[in-house]
């Protein structure tokens, strides 16, 4: 095997494929990185067995060839050269690297011992813009389950609906729904992703501009976009029946400007232990909005104009759950729904159906 | 200074019993374990069963080789329970500062109630005349300036005893004691600080603060200044957040089965949850107790949301006893513990629904049990 190629390529390959090597694998040859030359491109591999990540690049290419290099020794000599051409070729049983005066000759390995990433058929695709995908992952992955007892739970379900994309999350206390409208995907989907995937994988995108192509079947999914591909495991199982928790109907309807509503929950939450300790509770008299938080450190009160339909009423919130939905809405205002003050409450757009955030409330002790 | 009293109560078990049978009270009697099995244990002797040598914690056998005419009643933890909060029902009338220690022993601060009912030893006099006249039932009662030295007096003398005991007596009365007698120590601890040389509570008070925080840490501190007598700690009622609600069983016979194991849980969270249900409180962290038939005794826990259902504390101890469990170590006793209690505010949750049916039906069970007598439901994991 012998190559040249610099090192900004080389670079952004082991960044992709390294986001599916584990430093503690549970396999040793999991710890490498497979590198394969071959016509004109180098192909790079990384794999835990969850996650497979596959990076092509271009490469004057002399002598075809692979290797299993340790993934944490060829990040770091890779991170450490200069702006140079990189020459990479084996020697026996080295691997010399060479790049301006330094040469690293390092151990190298057969790659018989690694395992094949799967493969996916491609049967089967959805198309969506990176910027797109990007977006919703972000503003979902935040109420995926982390209770591993309901293993379903800990990924996002992924389903068409009508020329849309939707993706949903939810753990025991709330749900996120996100929607996107795309034309041409007739194909009916439905499939759940690990949350640790999308993490991954929205570090993996980088270009906001092109297109992902979604390829899956029963058990696994495959993410093509650039030069990369991202192959995981889906999660298996009926997912929960999600639609059935959304409430209909309401006592109370208001709507706030999102952001002095998420300036609000902040400053609540510095009296409230992050949240977790003393409840935000909201009070809605007529057209104010009350948000006050009796912390062990201290309290704060605070008030908004709001537009009300409906009753008056209290209710109590675990602050972060506000402030993760909140935080994840790109418009001026929202509308937040109440059916009771022990009841679930959503905030949806005024106009749309883009999202849904459903937030259970705390019980305040009487 | 402040005043504080201990008020520990006289072999409560079985003073208790004698409220109900007048006759127990001439006789040499004890509440033990069922007689049946080796499991049976002294729980509580009276006095004349203590002329016999008859002490608590001896198995029934021991006992009756040395007392033949000892009467055995069976313990009614119900209604211990009963007594004890009519006895701090009692205490409450002389401060609203108890602390409650167990079932039959409470901290009161009595600074401010001098004015009101006198000296701290004519409080003492009164509520230990009150308790044997109105309750029929006996108190030692320590009096001093701390929690301490209050709880050391109160062992000075039993039964029916009355002493003080201030920081300027501990030459004279403490010093003299073994470690071993020092509240807070236990039998490892006083074997530790023998091996040491350290016999007297006196050659504790000598030693060097640094000396013995860097033999036994922090624990080190408490040492050295309950040897000198000093205790700031305030009487108060405990933060519940960090009160527990737990209950062990010394099991018949030893067992290897974990299925067996998994019924006595049943037996032991049921009993818990309903205690907790009953103060509106709900827990976080469950542990299990294990002790094998070696004596050698483990502790484990883990965390799960807030609750006081008898499934999700069984649930938590089955996970718990599967991933401790070794059939090659016959268990002895198992205990099972509810932590980190609170009454605070609820987060509701998706599971919320099915949740409240279960609240509902372990509510109503717990009062049938209440009203018709314990155990009158029972569940079919225990049968």
């Amino acid at each position: 095997m012998n190559f040249i190629c610099t090192r900004k390529k080389l670079q952004e390959a082991v960044n992709s494929v390294s986001k599916a090597i584990s430093n503690n694998p549970i396999m040793p040859v999991l710890g490498n990185i497979y590198i394969k030359v071959k016509d004109s491109q180098i192909i790079f591999r990384g794999y835990d067995l969850e996650i497979g990540i596959e990076h092509v690049e271009d490469a004057e290419v002399k002598e075809e060839g692979e290797v299993l290099v340790n993934s944490r020794l060829f990040s770091d000599i890779v991170r450490s050269l200069g702006e140079e051409e990189v020459e990479i070729f084996t020697e026996e049983n080295k691997l010399v690297i060479i790049s301006g005066n330094a040469i690293f000759n390092i151990r190298w390995l057969d790659t018989a011992a690694f395992p094949k990433l799967p493969d996916v058929e491609k049967d089967n695709k959805v198309t969506i813009k990176t910027e797109y995908l990007k977006n919703m992952i972000r503003n979902t992955i935040f109420s995926v389950s982390t209770n591993e007892q309901r293993l379903i739970l800990t990924g996002a379900l992924f389903e068409s609906e009508e020329n849309c994309f939707k993706m949903i999350t939810l753990d025991s206390f709330r749900m996120s729904i996100r929607k996107e409208y795309i034309l041409g995907n007739e194909e009916l989907f439905k499939f759940v992703i690990p949350g640790k995937t999308l993490n991954e994988l929205l570090k993996l995108i980088t270009n906001d501009d092109e297109e992902i192509r979604i390829y899956y079947e029963s058990t696994q999914v495959m993410f093509e976009f650039g030069n990369c591909k991202f192959i995981s495991k889906l999660l298996q199982g009926d997912y929960f029946n999600y639609k059935a928790i959304i409430p209909k109907e309401f006592i109370t309807k208001i709507e706030v400007n999102v952001n002095e509503f998420r300036e609000i929950i902040e400053r609540n939450m510095l009296v409230s232990d992050d949240g977790r300790k003393a409840p935000l509770i909201l009070e809605i008299n007529e057209n104010i909005l009350t948000a006050n938080t009796q912390g062990e450190a201290g309290n704060v009160t605070e008030t908004l104009y709001i537009k009300k339909e409906g009753k008056d009423m209290r209710i109590g919130f675990n602050a972060k759950y506000l402030l993760d939905a909140i935080k994840s809405i790109n418009e001026e205002k929202v509308r937040i729904s109440f059916m009771g003050e022990t009841n679930a409450c959503i905030l949806t757009p005024q106009n749309s159906d883009e999202f849904l955030y459903l937030i259970l409330p705390v019980r305040i002790a009487s | 200074m402040r005043d504080i009293l201990l008020v520990d109560m006289n072999a409560f078990f079985i003073m208790c019993e004698s409220r109900r049978d007048r006759t127990l009270l001439e006789k040499p009697a004890a509440v033990a374990g069922d007689p049946k099995y080796r499991s049976g244990i002294i729980l509580a002797a009276n006095y004349e069963a203590r002329k016999f040598g008859v002490k608590v914690t001896m198995t029934v056998n021991e006992a009756v080789k040395l007392c033949p005419n000892l009467v055995l009643v069976k313990p009614d933890h119900n209604y211990y329970e009963k007594c004890s909060k009519q006895v701090f029902e009692l205490l409450y009338e002389y401060t609203p500062i108890l602390e409650i220690n167990s079932i039959d022993e409470a901290w009161m601060d009595v600074t401010n109630s001098k004015k009101l009912f006198g000296s701290p030893i004519d409080i003492a006099i009164n509520i230990q005349n009150r308790l044997k006249d109105e309750m029929g039932l006996w108190c030692s009662i320590g009096v001093s300036e701390n929690k301490f030295l209050a709880k050391m007096a109160s062992e000075i003398k039993k039964p029916l005893g009355i002493t003080q005991l201030y920081k300027s007596d501990i030459e004279e009365n403490l010093w003299p004691m073994p470690v071993r007698n020092l509240y807070g120590i236990g039998k490892a601890t006083s074997e530790k600080l023998n091996s040491y040389g350290i016999k007297t509570i006196g050659d504790l008070a000598g030693c060097e603060l640094n000396y013995l925080v860097k033999k036994f840490g922090k624990y080190g501190l408490y040492l050295y200044y309950r040897s000198k007598g000093v205790d700031d700690d305030p009487v108060a009622a405990v933060d519940s957040k960090n009160l527990s609600c737990g209950r062990m069983e010394t099991l018949a016979h030893d067992i290897t089965d974990i299925r067996d194991a998994k019924k006595v849980m049943a037996i032991l969270t049921e009993s818990i949850a309903r205690t907790i249900r009953a103060k509106q409180l709900g827990g976080s962290v469950v542990s299990i107790q294990i002790k094998y038939n070696t004596f050698k005794m483990i502790n484990r826990q883990m965390r799960i949301e807030q609750t006081n259902l008898t499934k999700d504390i069984y649930n938590a101890a089955c996970v718990l006893l599967e991933n401790n469990w070794d059939e090659d170590k016959p268990v002895r006793l198992l205990g099972v513990t509810i932590s980190s209690l609170n009454n605070n505010d609820m987060q509701l949750s998706l599971d919320s629904e099915v949740k409240d049916k279960e609240q509902k039906l372990e509510n109503t069970i717990d009062k049938i049990n209440d009203k018709y007598g314990q155990d009158i439901i029972k569940r079919g994991n225990i049968l």
